[in-house]
């Protein structure tokens, strides 16, 4: 029964046509000659008979409509332009911490050059809206109408996920994952070839480098060439867990690149870290300019 | 044991070039002002992103309010959208996360909740789901394809999320491991090992029950 366990697991791979070349003729040879394997077979293919014989409900004939209230009752979505304008409508303290992030993002844009920022700007990744609009706002934002007078306006809430980067962690085993919202969708291929995936990964930083006019803060992007290669991976996300980041994008398996929000006051801590670790290539802004929040940073390896 | 007629998935939405093309431009009609190109994806995706909703939380009026909510985190969500990923792709990640928000709050709200006769047992062996209770008005109508369909539906339902979400996409929405993958943040690997678990756990669930496997 125990050398059953590896074929068992094959099962329903099997099932699908998507076992690995060499798996399935040691374990059609298996089957040939283990009648409990061959029953747990055919369980395992009358059940998903079972499962696939679900017949998929029809949505009620008031869904979509109730959908579409609700959408024109909301808030209409900012544009870019527009919430990068609303930005611009803070107190003076907020309007010299965002110049100062502005800057440094501008710096970040001049000495990362074209390596970081030169993709065209549809790349770029989408925050959670976060500003209102007009009652009427099922309809689509208008190419440009500026709202500077956005202060006054209730804010609504950000949507609650509306667009997880899939690149991100997995959920722990059996349990619920209630993620924290996240920029965008980020498309990381996971099972592509290792050149897609540094490709995917150099990518995530361009895009989060790029989020500068549309999130709350301009992010740092950097670049680090690391001593060791190796494991170099889990050293960078150690040291952001340690200065108590919230990942955006978490580095992953092949992957070379993350962003994260990070408290203000830990990013120097932080950097030092990435320094020991190789050579950090990016901006060092003053952490008095950075104010007592957090900041978006961005980092490829 | 009953045997099924083939599911009609005909009037789903499929990914291939040309949906995804039309998605595409519905999108991008929304963004250059047509007020009734969302209403169209809407009306597009609904079935698929209830339906997901739907075997996520297990039971209908929340399926709807997920569906409800996904669409509309999907609208204020839109302007940022750039087409790097499919749009379907796209709507259903929202949708998966909003099932799993409601699925924290429902459970959240359980554990306030005084003890109920109907509610979930927590047992070492996981969730234990008692037979729903039926909605037929008489013996006659509970048919045993019935009674089969709401076992199989609260086997999928005792499963974990984390699994359930894997064999709902695969099994019931049909989209690849490559497509899972992606969408759950896992390798490929990950999405095989989660899926024979959770049809292993299927299985043995329904196998619990005489005479069905």
């Amino acid at each position: 029964m125990k050398a059953c366990r590896p074929y068992r697991e094959q099962l329903s791979g099997l099932l699908d046509g998507a076992l690995a070349p060499g798996e399935l003729e040691p374990l059609q040879a298996h089957l040939e000659q283990c009648p409990e394997c061959r029953r747990a077979l055919d369980e395992l293919r009358r059940t998903l008979d079972l499962i696939k014989g679900l017949e998929p409900v029809e949505p009620p004939p008031w869904l979509a409509d109730r959908i579409l209230e609700r959408v024109r009752a909301a808030p209409r979505p900012p544009t870019v332009l527009q919430r990068l304008l609303s930005l611009a409508a803070r107190p003076p303290m907020q309007a010299a911490s965002l110049l100062l992030v502005c800057l440094a993002g501008y710096l970040v844009l001049r000495v990362s050059g074209p390596r970081n920022v030169s993709a065209p700007p549809q790349a770029a990744p989408a925050p959670p809206p976060a500003a209102p609009a007009a009652p009427e706002a099922f309809s689509p934002p208008p190419p440009a109408t500026p709202r500077l007078a956005r202060r006054a306006e209730p804010r609504p809430a950000p949507p609650a996920e509306p667009a997880e980067a899939p690149g991100a962690a997995p959920a722990p085993e059996g349990k619920l994952a209630a993620r924290a919202p996240a920029a965008a969708l980020d498309f990381a291929p996971a099972p592509a070839a290792a050149a897609r995936q540094t490709q995917a990964g150099q990518e995530t930083a361009r895009k989060t480098a790029e989020m500068g006019p549309a999130s709350a803060s301009v992010p740092l992007a950097f670049r680090l060439a690391p001593r060791e290669p190796a494991g170099a991976e889990a050293r960078v996300e150690a040291a952001f867990r340690r200065a108590g980041a919230t990942f955006l994008t978490p580095p992953g398996p092949g992957r070379r690149a993350l962003s994260a929000r990070v408290p203000a006051g830990a990013l120097p801590a932080l950097l030092q870290e990435l320094e020991a670790m190789g050579t950090l290539a990016g901006p060092r802004p003053d952490p008095a300019g950075l104010g007592a929040g957090e900041v978006l940073v961005a980092l490829a390896w | 044991m009953g045997t099924f007629p083939a599911v009609d998935r005909s009037n789903e939405p499929r990914p291939g070039a040309d949906e995804e093309r039309d998605d595409a431009e519905l999108v991008a009609a929304w963004r250059k002002g047509d007020p009734d190109a969302f209403g169209i994806l809407v009306r597009r995706h609904q079935k698929t992103m209830l339906n997901l909703a739907l075997r996520m939380v297990g039971n209908f009026e929340e399926a709807c309010e997920v569906a409800q909510d996904a669409f509309l985190a999907a609208h204020r969500g839109l302007p940022g959208f750039r087409g790097e990923a499919r749009f379907s792709t796209w709507l259903t990640a929202i949708t998966l996360n909003q099932a799993r928000n409601r699925l924290a709050a429902l459970a959240s709200r359980r554990r306030n909740e005084a003890f109920s006769l109907d509610a979930p047992l927590d047992t070492d062996r996981g969730p234990v789901f008692p037979d729903p209770p039926s909605q037929a008005p008489g013996p006659l109508e509970m048919l045993e394809r019935q009674t089969l369909r709401r076992r199989v539906e609260g086997c999928i339902q005792a499963l974990p999320a984390a699994f359930r979400e894997v064999l709902v996409l695969r099994d019931l929405q049909e989209r690849s491991y490559e497509e899972i993958g992606a969408l759950l943040k896992v390798r490929e690997g990950t999405v095989k090992s989660r899926l024979s678990r959770a049809r292993e756990g299927v299985k043995d669930c329904l196998k619990r029950a005489p005479g069905v496997l």
